[in-house]
Order: structure tokens, then C-alpha cells, then sequence
């Protein structure tokens, strides 16, 4: 246990001196490993565990899902999904953000990246929200929330990470998400519906459209269902795998982009490029949490651990909410991908000794996750959409997110309650 | 901007871009190629698991001086705002140092591990491709991060603050 909480410490101490945090929980584990073990086993896990994670079939998931969300957004078909919403709930007060919420929605079913739905939303919404008058408290805070759909939503980069560190199914984990993600956008436009009836002000009716026009706009938005219903759905029909959807995702979505005339040769190469540095990045601090996960499972952490929680048996779901209630105060002050790949490795196996099922945790880590990326002061959908719209201030956006995070906490305690939310889809698949 | 050592950056960047951006292309293509084999042609793509494989780890390891020289590994910035220049200074140097240590010393693990598999002549099951050419290659781009490291010792830090990022 000392040993344990000497290795958490000194990778704090390393992540205050601003030390990558790929490179702080590396460190930590191999110098773990030696002190436990020897140096030589510690450099031979090293080495073993870096080559082994770059030559991971299962893992070239990551970098072609990064991928497609790129080319996405390049093939701009977030404008189609905005404005076929847009004709449908424009009139409304406080539908404009609706809109936003629901095309974040859409957007995410193709994007796996909540960072890139938020940036997106930020060019493509923001405009008409400015131009009808909503308040940019409203407007910041559903792109913000809305762009956390993007990882509850398959795809999900969340998901598959969460899945290669707990060897769960990523296929199973994406249609697991496909429920709470449709509650959720329900709940983030009850938030809008609510900030819009408190303050009319907020978020002013636009003109209405007739149904020729709505009709007319949801034609437009058929590549986007193409693209989902042939991954997600070819993936849940168990035509292929996740990598292998993931490939077919962005081959897809190159294709659209082409077709579009999005892509110049330059683009292409900048939109591979920056694929792959997301990639080299994500990958790192993946095989930084192995080596640290390794030195854990020498010191006497995850057996003191489970013997604590193994007397909470009988009421399992205060584990849960005590677990929830430390993600959402992580999240408040540190970057999301790092919460995950500390915690799962230790929560997991209490969770699942608990009796619970490793699709419905995978849930709810996404959801604290989505908690995490807009709560403040450290958020980092916030941060995203702040550095796009650089005249809304830090603080309207602060005062204008919290209806958002609660509807998030209730769909938490939804998915928590009713674990079905989550686990009815996935069982009919093969 | 004038930074010490561009011309590291300009021998580096574009050339580990270009070979990122081909291997990272050649995987989506593959994918395909492979799934449209199996359902349409009956004839899936022989060899396309284990090249993919080798493609994975060559586009993790190309990314990587790039993501490095870029700044753009997850750190915890919380303190950018406040701290003063000076202190900024030093947390920049000691973390690049620790940074440096850490690839420098993994290049050199796997380099060791690439002449074990040398020696032992290992090879991938189906096409038979020597798998300790892959492994010096691993090694030789974690060096080039731990290069990297060093120039940006040399560099100012960039702070990050709330929301100024991209």
C-alpha cells in the first residue's frame, strides 16, 4: 500500500513539474518495477511493453477513428446537420441551441472526438445563434455540452481506450453508448428549454420553416446516416470488427470529402499528419499508464483495495456513487485521458468484483468523462470553444454551463439506476 | 519566430510528416481493401493483419518526435497562468531532462530488443518480414524524440494558458 502511494505521489510530483504525463507515469512505473522486482526485469518490461503496444492489431482502431473524425470535419457535414435541425426547431425559444445539441448529436455518431465536435459546433452554430440574439452564455454552453456527445455517441475515442485497458469488447462498448447518448441529448435540450423559459432573453425564436423546407434538409444529411448506419451498424450486425469498421469509417469519409471537393493534396496531408500526432500522443501516454499499472500490480494497491470495497457488498452502489463523486472532482481539475488511464486499471476489477458489467462501467466512466471535459474551472470543451470565440469571456461561459452539467449528473444517475439504459442493446449482438 | 536549432525542425518535420501521413493513408486503404476483399471478392487481403500491425507501430513512432518537437504531449498546465517566467524557465528545462532520460534510455531498450530478434530471426507468421528491422527502427525514432527533447531544452517554454490554446 506505502509503496503504492509513494508511486502516486512522486507522479504527482513529476505532473506539477509540468513532466509529460506519458513520460511522469512511465518513469514512475519502471522505477516501481526496479525497486520491487530488479532493474534488468524493469528494463526488459519497458522495452516489452512499448514494443508490444505499438504492434497491437486492435489499437489501429485509434489512430483510423482519429482519422475519420478528421476527415469529417473537413467534409463539412456538420452544416447539413445544423441546418436540417435548425428547420425544425428553429422557431422555438432557445432552439437554435437545441439545434446545436442535436446536430453535436449527429455529429458524433461519425466523430469520435468531443473536442472536434466542440470546435466544430463553434464555427458552424455559433453564427446563428449570434445573429438571432442569444445570449453567448447559451450559445458557449451548448456547444461546449453538446460536444461532449461526440464520445458518448459511437464512435468513441473514450471508449476504445477504455476498452483496451480493460479488454472489454470496443464494439459492444459503442452500442452501449447508443442509449444513454439519446438521453442525454434529450436532457442537454430540457437544460436549453430551461435556461430559455427562465430567461426569455437567452435564446429569442428564430423564423419558422414549412415542411417542404425541413424535408428538403433532412435529404441532405443522408451521408451522415450513411456513414453511421455502415460503421456503427456494420460493426453491431458483426460484419467486421471495430478496427476493421474504423477503416471503412475513414475510407468512407475520404470518399466524401473527395466527392465534396474538400481535399486539396495539402489538406490531405495535413489532416494525415495531424491524425497521426494525435495518435504518437494518445499512444504514449497509453504505454505510460501500462508500465504504471504494472508497478501496481506488485505492490499490495488493488488486493487493499478490493478488501475495502468487499465490505461495502451488500450496498454496492455506494462504491459506484463514491467512484463518481471522485471523477467529478477530478474532472474539475485534470485532463480527462489521464483520470481514465490512473483509475480504470484500479477501478475496474473492484467494480467487476462488485458484481457489475464492464459495458455499464464503461458507461459511466464516459459520462464522468463528458462531466469532467465542461465542469470548472478545468474544462476542456470549454477551454476548446473559448479559444474559438476568444470574445466570450472565461466567466460568461462559467455562469452559462452549470444547467448543462446538471442534466449530465441526472442522466449519471439514470444510467446508474437503471443499468438496462446501457446493457439491453449490446446483448443481442453476436 | 526564431527558435535555436530550426534546421533540426526543418530536416525533421516534413520528412517524418510525409512518411506518417503515407503509412497512416496506406492503413485506411488496406482496412478497406481487406473488408471489401473478404465480403465482395471472397478473397480477403493475405498478410493484411500483420502489415497493418507493422504500420501501427511505424506511425506511432514517426508521430512521435513530431508530437514531441510540437509540445504537444498531455501536460498539467494549471499553474501556467501564475507562475512566474523564471520558475516557468526551469520546470520547462528539468522537465525536458526527465523527457530526455526516459526516450533516450528506452531507444536504447529497444535497440537491445531489436538485436534479439535479430539474432533470433524472428519473423511475422504469414509473410515472413524480419521483425528486428521494425524493432531498429522503433529504437532509432525514439532517439530522434529524445534529439528532440534536447533542442527544446534549448527553447523558451510555451505557456499554456486557459483557452489560448490552437
Amino acid at each position: 500500500m506505502a509503496e503504492a502511494l509513494a508511486g502516486f505521489a512522486a507522479f504527482l510530483a513529476l505532473a506539477f513539474l509540468r513532466v509529460p504525463l506519458a513520460f511522469a507515469m512511465g518513469l514512475v512505473g519502471f522505477v516501481g518495477v526496479a525497486w520491487k522486482v530488479n532493474l534488468a526485469a524493469a528494463g526488459a518490461m519497458v522495452a516489452q511493453t512499448t514494443y508490444e503496444t505499438g504492434l497491437a492489431y486492435t489499437l489501429s482502431v485509434i489512430p483510423l477513428f482519429i482519422l475519420m473524425g478528421n476527415l469529417v470535419v473537413r467534409a463539412r457535414m456538420s452544416e447539413e446537420l445544423f441546418h436540417a435541425a435548425y428547420t425544425f426547431l428553429g422557431h422555438r425559444r432557445g432552439g437554435l441551441a437545441m439545434s446545436t445539441v442535436i446536430a453535436s448529436a449527429g455529429f458524433g455518431s461519425i466523430c469520435g472526438s468531443s473536442i472536434a465536435t466542440a470546435a466544430t459546433f463553434s464555427k458552424v452554430s455559433y453564427p446563428s445563434m449570434k445573429r438571432y440574439r442569444y445570449r453567448d452564455a447559451l450559445a458557449a454552453g451548448a456547444i461546449s455540452a453538446g460536444g461532449t456527445l461526440g464520445i458518448l455517441i459511437p464512435p468513441s475515442v473514450v471508449f476504445v481506450i477504455y476498452g483496451i485497458l480493460t479488454e472489454s469488447n470496443i464494439g459492444k462498448l459503442f452500442i452501449a453508448g447508443i442509449l444513454p447518448g439519446l438521453v442525454m441529448t434529450l436532457l442537454l435540450c430540457t437544460a436549453v428549454a430551461w435556461i430559455a423559459w427562465r430567461d426569455p432573453q437567452a435564446g429569442p425564436p428564430a423564423d419558422p420553416h414549412g415542411w417542404d423546407e425541413r424535408l428538403e434538409a433532412l435529404q441532405h444529411v443522408w451521408p451522415v446516416v450513411v456513414l453511421f448506419i455502415g460503421v456503427i451498424g456494420g460493426i453491431y450486425g458483426g460484419a467486421f470488427t471495430a478496427a476493421e469498421g474504423a477503416g471503412i469509417g475513414a475510407g468512407g469519409a475520404f470518399l466524401f470529402a473527395l466527392a465534396r471537393r474538400t481535399l486539396t493534396f495539402r489538406i490531405l496531408v495535413e489532416i494525415l499528419v495531424e491524425s497521426a500526432r494525435t495518435t504518437s500522443m494518445i499512444f504514449m501516454i497509453l504505454i505510460g499508464a501500462f508500465l504504471f499499472a504494472n508497478f501496481l500490480n506488485y505492490t499490495t494497491l488493488p488486493g487493499d483495495l478490493r478488501d475495502f470495497v468487499a465490505q461495502f457488498r451488500d450496498r454496492p452502489v455506494l462504491v459506484i456513487a463514491a467512484m463518481c463523486v471522485i471523477y467529478i472532482v477530478l474532472g474539475m481539475v485534470m485532463e480527462e485521458l489521464a483520470i481514465v488511464l490512473l483509475t480504470v486499471p484500479l477501478f475496474f476489477p473492484v467494480v467487476i468484483s462488485l458484481g457489475y458489467d464492464p459495458l455499464w462501467f464503461g458507461v459511466i466512466v464516459v459520462i464522468v468523462v463528458q462531466i469532467g471535459l465542461i465542469s470548472p474551472p478545468v474544462g476542456l470543451n470549454l477551454f476548446v470553444v473559448k479559444s474559438l470565440l476568444p470574445h466570450i469571456s472565461l466567466r460568461t461561459m462559467y455562469g452559462g454551463i452549470w444547467p448543462f452539467v446538471v442534466a449530465q449528473i441526472v442522466v449519471l444517475a439514470l444510467v446508474i439506476a437503471a443499468p438496462g439504459l446501457a446493457t439491453w442493446l449490446p446483448q443481442f449482438m453476436k | 519566430m526564431r527558435e535555436p536549432l530550426q534546421r533540426f525542425d526543418r530536416a525533421v518535420e516534413p520528412a517524418l510528416g510525409y512518411v506518417a501521413a503515407a503509412v497512416l493513408f496506406a492503413m485506411m486503404v488496406l482496412t478497406c481493401a481487406d473488408v471489401i476483399g473478404r465480403y465482395f471478392l471472397n478473397a480477403p487481403i493475405w498478410g493484411a493483419f500483420e502489415v497493418t500491425e507493422m504500420l501501427l507501430a511505424a506511425l506511432i513512432f514517426a508521430g512521435l518526435p513530431l508530437v514531441t518537437l510540437r509540445g504537444g504531449h498531455v501536460t498539467v498546465d494549471l499553474f501556467d497562468a501564475v507562475i512566474p517566467d523564471w520558475l516557468l524557465r526551469i520546470q520547462h528545462i528539468a522537465a525536458c531532462v526527465i523527457g530526455f532520460a526516459c526516450t533516450a534510455y528506452l531507444a536504447w531498450r529497444l535497440w537491445l530488443r531489436a538485436d534479439t530478434l535479430y539474432a533470433a530471426g524472428e519473423t511475422t507468421a504469414q509473410l515472413k518480414l524480419r521483425l528486428a528491422w521494425l524493432c531498429y527502427a522503433m529504437s532509432g525514432l525514439m532517439g530522434l524524440t529524445a534529439a528532440a527533447l534536447a533542442v527544446l531544452a534549448a527553447r523558451r517554454p510555451h505557456r499554456h494558458v486557459a483557452g489560448s490554446e490552437q
